[in-house]
């Protein structure tokens, strides 16, 4: 039976995958990239957060801040993603076991759920508070979790290197 | 390890306004929203992300001074972020008195910062490859 480590190994023994992790210079480059893409993540989710805390840009309604900055939010995915499965595809059997890098994957669909539930519940009845600073309980719950889901990713993806072992 | 992660964190926050504002001065201003706005309402998260930064940067710094001080790529990090302080302090005080307009002047030193900003962070990377 084929198990998840089994794929990890296949991945591991990939030329590609194994050149990217003996490499000097492209690893820590892809590394950058990624960083930058959290940054982009981070920075325009937070944004979006903030204001339906009521926090920052009190004079923008919420669907205008949202409208201008999710775009920017999927180029950072887009980013994320390229960068990140070539860096797991380069130490897939190290990450396997990695405490840190499963935690980072856990909030990862965790902080996925919260946006998506988010946007199929109290988002849906957006046009009542657009306008408003002082936003329903819910909206700020959402808020609020998602900007400690975010934090956590950062840490949880600083610790993958933590427990690394070669 | 803890400092570490608070250095990111705060990188993420500050790197994260510094893009938004980026962009949003590249193609004066986002959907109807002015670059002066953005710099404005992004300034709390900048500093909260600075602050972070400072503190657990020359925290670490400090904790272990001889792997640092002989590192070059820490050495290469810190002229880097000399030379992208300097410019995003014109480029801020640039749109702090509105005068920012995106003159092909401003663009260059947009695009310059971004470059060096990318760069502090590639060095810093590769501190822990040396």
């Amino acid at each position: 039976m084929t198990t998840l480590l089994d794929l990890c190994q296949l991945v591991y023994d990939w030329p590609l995958a194994t050149a990217l992790r003996e490499s000097d210079d492209v690893f820590p480059l892809i590394e950058t990239a990624h960083v930058l893409a959290i940054c982009l993540i981070v920075g325009t989710v937070v944004t979006v957060d903030l204001r339906l805390l009521g926090l920052i840009m009190r004079e923008q309604p919420v669907t205008q801040i949202a409208r201008t900055l999710l775009p920017l939010t999927w180029y950072g995915f887009a980013l994320m993603f390229v960068t990140g499965v070539p860096l797991f595809a380069a130490e897939s059997l190290e990450l396997y076991g990695n405490p840190a890098f499963r935690l980072k994957l856990v909030l990862l669909l965790i902080a996925g759920c919260n946006a998506l539930l988010f946007h199929r519940t109290v988002y849906r009845s957006v046009d009542a508070w657009d306008k408003h600073t002082n936003t329903p309980l819910g909206v700020k719950a959402f808020a609020s979790v998602s900007i400690l889901l975010w934090s956590g990713i950062v840490v949880a993806g600083r610790l993958i290197a933590v427990f690394h072992v070669h | 390890m803890a400092l570490e992660s608070v250095h990111l964190l705060g990188l993420a926050l500050l790197g994260g306004a510094a893009l938004i504002t980026g962009v949003a001065a590249f193609r004066g201003g986002l959907r109807g929203i002015s670059v002066g706005t953005f710099v404005r309402e992004l300034r709390p998260m900048s500093i909260v992300g600075l602050i972070l930064m400072f503190t657990s940067g020359i925290l670490i710094a400090i904790s272990m001074p001889f792997k640092y001080y002989n590192n070059a790529a820490f050495q290469w990090k810190m002229l880097f972020l000399a030379c992208a302080l300097i410019t995003t302090a014109f480029l801020s005080r640039e749109s702090f008195e509105l005068k920012y307009d995106g003159s092909s002047l401003q663009r260059a030193l947009a695009i310059q910062a971004l470059v060096l900003w990318l760069t502090v962070g590639f060095s810093g990377r590769l501190i822990g490859f040396l």
